[in-house]
């Protein structure tokens, strides 16, 4: 029992830095009181004859005064609660926005310069700048190479910020998720010609209907395509398979790449992160595959068991009613 | 060097000097005439004065935003059909949709190859 007032002051300090505190405090006015009090006056009835004493009715005010304290203390926990949620909310809001304009303007301020270095690359090899000897011509070619490397570093890390803070506006449309992996291999088989890999893709009969932002999905193929083509070993082959399955469309990436540790399967889809340090790559494809699935309310997964292809697999919801 | 029978003329309208060198260097290379306006009131101007046969248009402009000379063009009779072609190294989606509502007739993103360009100009400009 606390007497002193300023205890009771330093219990209401209390009770004021923690919320859940004053939360169960409050609990306990509305819920333990009153069955104590409900307690004594059955108690009252039963043993002393049904008749309701004259302390009684005070026992009841002051019950009533406690249970209105209870929900006057749960009110104010509640109100604060929801107050700091919201400002959170304002907070996390604002923070994204500024993120999404630093976005906005580095990725106009990267690629403006890099726009004018290949504009002059360009020049340089289709000679307009005077004809270049063999050794010049192999130094251009190393520029552009690099060129369009940066390019596509900063395209990435532009993209990653603009979708992680979900201010990437999605232009919806329905279509069919077979034809984008089919455009996809054939984009991408140039480069996994050169590993001597095979793509080979195993499509269901019927098509695959999603509604979903179709330059997105198709950056998100590319990366999970692009991906298992970096990690498969030449002359092999990568297969993959789409199909529906209980109102989705499943899309499963097989690659014979090294097998990936149990504790990196969930990491691998972190930014920056790379599985193998040999392999080329800025770790950040897996992440902008993530970010997009899950922006359209999809989810992907990667699993690798032993004497089993690598498999990364996304699903996404199947437009119903959609042909 | 390419033959260009009708109006060849090309207004770039762009406000980064160095890529508009290089730019001009490529189109004059490829047998097209260049103006370059490196503002909105010059772009508006050189669009209304000269026969053009497309108009390059950056959104980033000092003196107005390449939109408000898009929207500007599309009210003047002489441009009203004029084809533009906007490039931008904006990467909002938004402003390619609104830039097509205005009536844009392509869009490209900076950085671009100059091939793919002379590939969309050359559909714009048959």
């Amino acid at each position: 029992m606390i007497e002193k007032p300023n205890e009771l002051k330093l219990l209401f300090q209390e009770l004021n830095e923690n919320p859940c505190r004053r939360l169960n405090f409050a609990f306990i006015l509305i819920s333990v009181i009153p069955i104590l009090v409900l307690a004594y006056i059955l108690f009252d009835k039963i043993f002393l004859e049904n008749q309701i004493r004259a302390d009684t009715w005070i026992v009841l005010f002051f019950a009533g005064l406690i249970l209105a304290l209870g929900y006057w203390v749960a009110y104010c926990v509640i109100k604060n609660i929801i107050n700091k949620t919201l400002t959170y909310a304002a907070k996390a809001k604002k923070a994204d926005e500024i993120k999404s304009t630093f976005a906005m303007a580095l990725a106009h301020d990267l690629k403006s310069p890099i726009a004018t270095i290949k504009a002059n690359i360009s020049n340089l090899k289709a000679g307009f700048l005077g004809k270049l000897n063999p050794e010049q011509e192999e130094a251009v070619n190393t520029c552009k190479d690099v060129t369009d490397r940066m390019n596509s570093i900063t395209t990435q890390l532009i993209d990653a910020y603009i979708i992680e803070a979900r201010m990437a506006e999605l232009n919806i449309a329905v279509f069919d998720l077979r034809k984008l992996i089919e455009e996809q291999q054939r984009e991408l088989m140039t480069i996994a010609s050169a590993k001597n890999i095979n793509i080979k893709i195993e499509l269901s009969h019927n098509a695959l209907m999603i509604k979903a932002d179709r330059e997105k999905i198709i950056r998100a193929i590319n990366n999970l395509l692009s991906n298992s083509i970096k990690h498969t070993p030449p002359n092999e082959k990568i297969i993959v398979k789409a199909y529906a399955t209980d109102g989705f469309a499943r899309v499963e990436f097989l690659n014979t790449g090294a097998p990936i540790p149990n504790d990196k399967l969930e990491k691998i889809f972190d930014k920056f992160e790379r599985l193998n340090a040999l392999i080329e790559g800025h770790g950040l494809g897996l992440s902008i595959a993530k970010d997009i699935i899950e922006l359209h309310k999809g989810k992907i997964w990667a699993t690798s068991d032993p004497g089993k292809p690598n498999c990364f697999t996304m699903l996404l919801a199947l437009q119903e009613n959609a042909t | 060097m390419t033959e260009h029978p009708k109006s060849n003329k090309i207004l770039i309208v762009d406000d980064d000097q160095k890529f508009i060198r290089a730019l001009t260097t490529f189109l004059v290379g490829h047998g097209y005439q260049v103006i370059i306006a490196y503002d909105a009131t010059y772009a508006t101007q050189y669009a209304t004065r000269e026969d053009l046969a497309l108009v390059m248009l950056d959104l980033g402009l000092p003196g107005g935003g390449g939109l408000f000379v898009l929207e500007n063009l599309r009210r003047i009779p002489k441009t009203i059909c004029l084809p533009i072609l906007i490039s931008s190294a904006n990467v909002n989606t938004e402003t390619e949709k609104k830039a097509r509502e205005l009536g844009a007739n392509d869009f490209i993103h900076k950085p671009y190859d100059l091939e793919q360009l002379l590939g969309k100009i050359k559909t714009l400009i048959p």
